[in-house]
C-alpha cells in the first residue's frame, strides 16, 4: 500500500518539472526539455505498470484479510465473555494483554498443525477455510481451558454455557435468551446470566 | 434487580387467564410459566397442542429425564436446542442445569462441560518472574502442600520462603520478596485476605516486578494465595496467573454421589417390604409418631451399613455381611 502511494508521489513530482522546464522557455529549442520528456514517459510506463501491481496486491491482500475476518470476530465474542467475568466475582479480572497470550498461543499452535496438514491438502481455498476453523477452535479451547482453572468449580458450567450463547450470536433470539435467564429464582447461576444479559441490552 | 424481577414475576401472574387444564400433574407454577412461554412467537401452538394431546404431555412432563427423550409430537422437530431448554425450564426447572450441560456438550464439545484435572504444573508453565501465581482459595482450603510439592518438582525444594499473614507481617514479607528476587527464590504469601490494607504495598511491588527496573532473578516466583476479596488490587488479578483450589467436594463427588442413591434405593426396599404390623403394631411404651423415628433411624444405619459394603473391608475388620435378618433383629431389640 506504502509503494503505491510513493509511486504517485513520483508521477506528480515529474509532471510538476515538465511543467516547469515548460513554462520556462522556448519549447522547440531546447534540446534538455526534449530529453526530459522522452525520460519522462519511459519512467511513467514504468510506474503505472508498478502502480496496477500494487493495487492488485492491495486487493488480494484484502481478499485474505477478509477471509480472516471471523478469527477477529471469534476473538471478540471470546474476548467479552471473559472481560464479563469480574461481575461474578472480584478476583475474576483478566486483561486484554493475557488474553492476547492465550490468542497468540493458539496461533503458533495453528501454525504447527497447518503445516503438517499442508503436505496432505494445497487447495488453497480450503486451506485458508480450515485454518480460520482450526485457529478459532484452539481459540476456544485455550481460553476455556486456562479459564477454567481460574474460576471456581460453581462458575465453570456457567462459564462455556455463556460462550455457547454467545458463539451462537444470532441463532439465539434475544427474547428467548431473557425468557430462559428471567424469573428462575432458585438458580442463582441463570440470575447471575440475566444480569450479564441486561447491561448487553443497554 | 429484586424487585423487577419480582415485578415481572407478579404480572405475569395477572395476566394469566387460561385455567390449568392438569392440575394434577402440572404444578400451577410450572403452568404460569407456560403461559408466558407461549408468547414467545415459536410457541404460539403449545396451548391448544397441549388441550388436544394432553396424554404424550403427561409423559413428558412425568420423565424421569425429559432432557434426554424426544418432545412430543411435532415439537421435536420445530423447537431448536435451545427453544427446549425454554420448555424445559417451564415444565421440570429441576432438569435446566442438566440439560443446559447436555446443551454445551452438543454445541461446543465434551471438553467444556469436562474440566480439566486440577494441576498446578500448567499454571506454572505460563507463569515468569514479573507475574504472580495466585491461588484463589475456597474457604477452609489449603495449597501451601501443593506448592511445596512443586516446588520439589523443580529443584527449589529448599529455596521456597513461607510467609502467612496474621499480625503485621507486610514489611517482613516484602524484605522476603526484595531478597528472594536478587537469588532466585520463591515466595509464598498466605492469606491475603487477611491482610488488606497492605495490598496497596503488594501492588507497588509487583508492579516493581513488571517494570524491570530492576534485574529479577529467572528462578524467582511470587505465589499468592487468597480467599476472595473485593479489596484484591485490580492490577495484580490483571497481570497474574490466577488457579481456584477448593477443597473436595465430599458429599457431592460422583461416587459419593452413587453411595447416597443406593442408601435411598435400600431405604425405600426396606420400607416396602416392611409389614404394615411392624411399622404400626407397637408392642410396649413407644407412642407412634417415635417408633416411626427410631424405625427409621435403624432403617438408615442399616442402609448405609449395607451399601458401605460396597467399598469391601474397607474401614472394617473384615467385609462383614449385613443383610435382611440383622435388620428384623435391631427392630426387635429396639422394640422390646
Amino acid at each position: 500500500m506504502e509503494s503505491a502511494f510513493q509511486y504517485k508521489k513520483e508521477l506528480q513530482s515529474l509532471e510538476d518539472q515538465i511543467l516547469a522546464l515548460l513554462s520556462s522557455g522556448n519549447i522547440m529549442n531546447d534540446e534538455k526539455l526534449v530529453d526530459t520528456l522522452t525520460a519522462c514517459r519511459k519512467t511513467v510506463e514504468v510506474i503505472t505498470n508498478r502502480i496496477a501491481e500494487a493495487v492488485k496486491t492491495g486487493e488480494e491482500i484484502n481478499e485474505a484479510r477478509i477471509r480472516y475476518q471471523s478469527v477477529a470476530h471469534h476473538a471478540a465474542i471470546l474476548y467479552f465473555c471473559i472481560a464479563d467475568l469480574f461481575q461474578i466475582d472480584h478476583m475474576y479480572h483478566f486483561s486484554l494483554s493475557w488474553f492476547l497470550q492465550v490468542f497468540v498461543g493458539a496461533l503458533s499452535k495453528v501454525k504447527y498443525k497447518c503445516s503438517i496438514f499442508l503436505i496432505i491438502q494445497s487447495d488453497m481455498v480450503e486451506d485458508t477455510d480450515m485454518r480460520v476453523k482450526l485457529i478459532n477452535d484452539l481459540m476456544t479451547d485455550l481460553v476455556y481451558r486456562n479459564v477454567s482453572s481460574a474460576i471456581f468449580e460453581k462458575h465453570k458450567l456457567l462459564f462455556s454455557f455463556l460462550i455457547c450463547v454467545r458463539l451462537l450470536g444470532d441463532e439465539v433470539n434475544p427474547d428467548e435468551w431473557r425468557f430462559l435467564l428471567n424469573g428462575h429464582q432458585s438458580d442463582v447461576n441463570l440470575y447471575i446470566l440475566l444480569c450479564l444479559f441486561c447491561r448487553d441490552q443497554t | 434487580m429484586t424487585d423487577s424481577r419480582k415485578f415481572v414475576s407478579q404480572s405475569s401472574r395477572l395476566a394469566n387467564l387460561t385455567a390449568n387444564p392438569a392440575r394434577y400433574w402440572v404444578p400451577e407454577s410450572s403452568w404460569q410459566q407456560l403461559c408466558e412461554l407461549v408468547k414467545l412467537p415459536s410457541f404460539s401452538e403449545l396451548l391448544s397442542d397441549f388441550q388436544t394431546n394432553s396424554q404424550s404431555w403427561k409423559e413428558y412432563f412425568e420423565s424421569n429425564s425429559p432432557h434426554l427423550h424426544p418432545l412430543p409430537n411435532k415439537w421435536n422437530d420445530t423447537l431448536n436446542d435451545f427453544q427446549k431448554l425454554l420448555l424445559l425450564r417451564c415444565s421440570r426447572p429441576d432438569k435446566v442445569m442438566e440439560s443446559i450441560q447436555l446443551f454445551v456438550e452438543n454445541h461446543l464439545g465434551k471438553k467444556f462441560i469436562d474440566p480439566s484435572p486440577w494441576d498446578l504444573q500448567l499454571p506454572y508453565m505460563q507463569s515468569n518472574p514479573s507475574t504472580p501465581l495466585i491461588v484463589i482459595l475456597s474457604p477452609g482450603a489449603n495449597p501451601t502442600e501443593e506448592i511445596f510439592k512443586l516446588g520439589a518438582h523443580m529443584g527449589m525444594r529448599k529455596r521456597i520462603t513461607n510467609i502467612s499473614f496474621g499480625q503485621s507481617q507486610g514489611p517482613i514479607a516484602e524484605r522476603a520478596i526484595q531478597e528472594a528476587v536478587i537469588v532466585g527464590n520463591w515466595v509464598i504469601l498466605q492469606n491475603c485476605h487477611l491482610a488488606s490494607t497492605w495490598m496497596p504495598n503488594l501492588e507497588r511491588v509487583v508492579a516493581k516486578l513488571a517494570t524491570g527496573d530492576s534485574a529479577v532473578h529467572t528462578k524467582f516466583r511470587l505465589w499468592l494465595t487468597s480467599n476472595p476479596m473485593k479489596h484484591f488490587p485490580i492490577s495484580i488479578l490483571q497481570n497474574s496467573v490466577k488457579i481456584t483450589f477448593e477443597t473436595p467436594k465430599g458429599l457431592f463427588t460422583s461416587e459419593s454421589c452413587l453411595f447416597l442413591i443406593g442408601i435411598r434405593a435400600n431405604l425405600l426396599g426396606t420400607y416396602t417390604k416392611m409389614e404394615e404390623s411392624i411399622f404400626t403394631g407397637n408392642l410396649t411404651g413407644f407412642n407412634g409418631k417415635l417408633w416411626k423415628k427410631i424405625l427409621f433411624a435403624v432403617s438408615f444405619f442399616h442402609a448405609i451399613v449395607q451399601e458401605r459394603r460396597k467399598f469391601g473391608s474397607l474401614g472394617w475388620n473384615y467385609p462383614y455381611e449385613f443383610n435382611e435378618s440383622d435388620l428384623s433383629i435391631s427392630i426387635q431389640v429396639n422394640n422390646a
